[in-house]
């Protein structure tokens, strides 16, 4: 014997349950919906983000390849000795070589990093050596070893350098690095 | 699980040298770029942390910049120290490895954060197998504490595994993954099966990598410049920044080419004058110099396959992570240990990162989405003149999409275009798949060039087809809709025919019904509009003959009895009929020619269209088959 009232019942709560899952299902889609939309306005801009980036430094590559010659012409430079008729119009040559690709670097929006005498910045300048000496206050660049350039404002290579410091009056001071050889 | 599913997950290889993150988003992970730019090192930065001496953190690049100026405010490798006890004291003040793990993954998280212009709250991060459960838990802490909601930490190996797939194929193996990094090497094997990654031996060696190749090759340029002009490059600090740059960029040449040459003009200079450095280097040369180093790793395989047991024969797969893999002589070496080729493809020095990023996005779902989007398999386009085949949606765009060209008349007062909906790559029309045809009519005449027709291919999510061409000038326009892109193969059709068939008794049935139902209704409606029109013209007898024969009707219809809704029908037409004199002859007359149109009209069009009972059939098949 079935109850007409009692299938009626259980139809109706069956009914309810479905809208419930569909309710439930349907709210699902709208938030994966707003996230998707989220996402791509997010990925619009960093696609925008990226093609200003690839405009920018899209050859930081090749400008940064030139640069090891533009080191090796400065020491041509500051290393070559003119000692006759013949050798001086080469060095005057390749001083004015070098100042053309100076130029190009420039127009590409490179420069030379100003460092000597400089507060110490590892944002910039790559320390290789150390020394301590009488006068000096903080961390102070003594030697630039090789010159550094930036390209539009971003670091692209740094200057290689020679820090000078305080002597030092904290022995106590550990260096994290010789203390776990022990 | 707390998360939305919609929640991105960073996926981080947080390694003892260098660190990298990966995140996976529309189907594919993407390596994030550290934000001081690409380096010797790829997109991945050192994993090195410093205080300067007025309180500033540096992470990454600017702390390795200024490790020699600022020796003991500079930590490298912490993650030899996690989980244990140790602490490093940095100008007095004390910090655990789980705190400077912490600062590295800060700036992976500002860096990610920079770059995908949303903030990310929870990552995956990586582990070595060997790692105990107290480092995994230090690894866990120095997440949480750098703000990140740690959902899993991972072996590297596995996550090297997942980068290539491996979890995809499905068959039990076992798993040999070599890691050969900058400053760290070690062998994992591990066993694959049901889905789960299980360590079966781990082994290596902490102090070896790709920094002693570099070292071997820079000395061997210093004693080579020593041997050409008696002068040591190995004092000369404004020298060696440059050899060491050279001999990297050497070494990585040599990965691809057989021989380079090192050349450092004005290296140096004596009292006869400047003195360049020129060497030709060639592959051979490197790998003699590498040789003893890349020996070494002999010994951590085969200690690694001893204690998982295995012979070398018994190894299915190799995996290679690591700068120093991408070296031929190694992956030759492994090659030569195991006797089979490693796998390739993917960058061995973001593979651990990528691999924790799809781990990352198995925990959101985005792997197995259900709305992951799909993509048209094939162009999709229209024929032009002469047969021409040209595309209006390219393969391979995502769908949903809609993409509308322009087109207009071959020739001068053309009224009509036909649009031929074609699907393939080939160049002409007749070489690809033709997927339906309309026409675009009533075109105002014009001299050919004139009229713009715009057709539009619209593909919805589930890759049903509409095609829509519009006339600009008039606004006419006409539709075709395609449900199933891909054309139905020989044995679909051949199937949903037989259904049509099947079926097409049961509906022609249900269809006569149907209609009779409509032609009873339609009776009912006239003998009340019969009565109503002549009232005072008929007798009440006849009223009642009219109001007796409707209730019949109406008794007929209740009960479903279809032979019982014929007869009545036809016993009220008849009373009707009668009914109808001289005068009324026209009330009649309209009455029988709706009756007759009715009758008429709907077999008229079940000839023109295509089977009636077969349609429907044909239509629920193609959901099917979309499904």
């Amino acid at each position: 014997m079935t109850d007409p009232k009692k299938e009626q019942d259980t139809q109706s709560s069956n009914l309810e349950q479905q809208l419930e899952a569909e309710k439930k299902r349907s709210e699902d889609y709208l938030t994966r919906l707003k996230y998707v939309q989220a996402d791509f306005e997010n990925l619009k801009k960093r696609c925008d983000r990226q093609v200003e980036e690839a405009k920018n430094y899209g050859n930081e590559r090749l400008v940064f390849n030139l640069l090891d010659v533009a080191d090796e012409l400065e020491l041509a430079v500051k290393t070559g000795r003119a000692d006759g008729p013949e050798t001086e119009p080469i060095l005057a040559g390749v001083q004015m070589t070098l100042k053309k690709l100076r130029k190009v670097l420039e127009q590409e929006g490179v420069s030379p990093i100003e460092c000597e005498g400089q507060t110490f910045d590892p944002t910039k300048h790559n320390a290789v050596a150390k020394v301590e000496r009488e006068g000096v206050e903080g961390c102070i660049v003594g030697e630039e070893i090789r010159k550094g350039y930036t390209m539009k404002g971003r670091v692209i290579r740094p200057s290689i350098v020679k820090v000078e410091v305080p002597p030092s009056q904290s022995p106590n001071s550990q260096n994290p690095k010789e203390k776990e050889k022990e | 699980m707390s998360t939305t599913k919609t929640e991105k997950v960073l996926g981080i290889d947080l390694g003892t040298t260098n660190s990298a993150a990966a995140i996976f988003e529309g189907g594919r992970a993407t390596v994030i770029p550290s934000a001081e730019g690409p380096t010797m090192a790829g997109k991945m930065f050192p994993s090195v942390v410093a205080f300067t001496k007025d309180g500033q953190l540096l992470v990454g690049e600017p702390a390795k910049r200024q490790a020699t100026a600022n020796p003991e405010g500079t930590i490298f490798e912490i993650k030899r120290k996690m989980g244990s006890d140790y602490k490093v004291t940095v100008y007095g003040k004390e910090y655990s490895p789980q705190q400077i793990s912490a600062f590295i993954l800060q700036k992976i998280k500002k860096d990610t954060e920079t770059y995908l212009g949303t903030p990310i709250r929870k990552a995956v991060i990586t582990v070595p197998a060997h790692f105990n459960d107290n480092q995994r838990q230090a690894t866990k802490d120095a997440g949480e504490i750098a703000g990140f909601e740690v959902m899993r930490i991972i072996n590297e190996p596995t996550a090297a595994c997942l980068a290539f797939g491996i979890d995809k194929l499905e068959k039990e193996m076992k798993i040999l993954v070599f890691s050969f990094g900058g400053g760290t090497h070690d062998v994992t094997v591990m066993d694959f099966g049901k889905g789960v990654f299980q360590v079966l031996s781990t082994s290596g060696d902490t102090q070896l990598g790709g920094t002693d190749v570099d070292k071997a090759v820079t000395d061997y340029v210093v004693e080579e410049f020593k041997r050409q002009t008696g002068i040591d490059l190995g004092t000369d600090k404004a020298a060696m920044p440059r050899l060491k740059d050279a001999a990297e960029k050497a070494k990585i040449e040599l990965t691809t080419l057989m021989s380079t040459d090192i050349d450092l003009p004005f290296i140096t200079s004596d009292n006869t004058g400047p003195k360049h450095l020129h060497l030709s280097l060639t592959r051979t040369k490197l790998e003699s110099l590498a040789q003893p180093i890349v020996q070494k790793t002999q010994s951590t395989i085969l200690k690694a396959l001893e204690d998982a047991k295995l012979t070398p024969q018994g190894i299915d797969k190799i995996i290679l992570i690591g700068g120093m893999t991408r070296m031929p002589l190694v992956q030759r070496f492994v090659e030569q240990i195991l006797g089979k080729p490693p796998e390739r493809g993917l960058d061995p020095m973001e593979c651990v990162a990528v691999g924790a990023s799809i781990q990352a996005a198995v925990i959101t779902g985005e792997v197995t989405d259900l709305l992951l989007l799909d993509v048209t398999p094939l162009s999709l386009g229209v024929e032009t003149l002469g047969g021409v085949f040209t595309k209006i949606i390219d393969k391979n765009t995502t769908i949903p999409t809609k993409k509308s060209q322009t087109f207009t008349t071959a020739a001068d007062f053309q009224t009509a275009v036909t649009i031929h909906v074609l699907q393939g790559e080939r160049a002409m029309a007749g070489d690809n798949v033709s997927l339906g045809m309309f026409n675009l009519v009533d075109l105002p005449p014009a001299p050919r060039g004139v009229p713009q027709i715009e057709v539009t291919y619209d593909i919805d999510a589930n890759g049903i087809l509409n095609v829509t061409a519009k006339d600009l000038g008039t606004g006419k326009e006409a539709k075709i809709r395609i449900t199933a892109s891909t054309k139905l193969s020989k044995e679909e059709k051949e199937r949903l025919m037989k259904d049509a068939e099947q079926y097409s008794e049961q509906d022609k049935k249900k269809r006569e019904e149907a209609e009779m139902r409509n032609n009873a209704d339609s009776l009912i409606y006239t003998a009340d509009k019969t009565k109503k029109d002549l009232t005072g013209k008929i007798t009440a007898e006849q009223t009642s003959k009219i109001d007796a024969a409707v209730a019949a009707l109406k008794d007929a219809l209740a009960s479903n009895d279809m032979t019982q809704v014929k007869a009545k029908s036809d016993e009220l037409q008849k009373v009707l009929q009668e009914i109808g004199t001289v005068v009324y002859q026209q009330a009649a007359a309209e009455a029988a020619k709706q009756q007759q149109q009715q009758q008429q009209g709907q077999p008229g069009q079940e000839q023109q269209g295509p089977p009636p009972t077969g349609d429907e059939k044909v239509v629920d098949s193609e959901d099917y088959k979309v499904k």
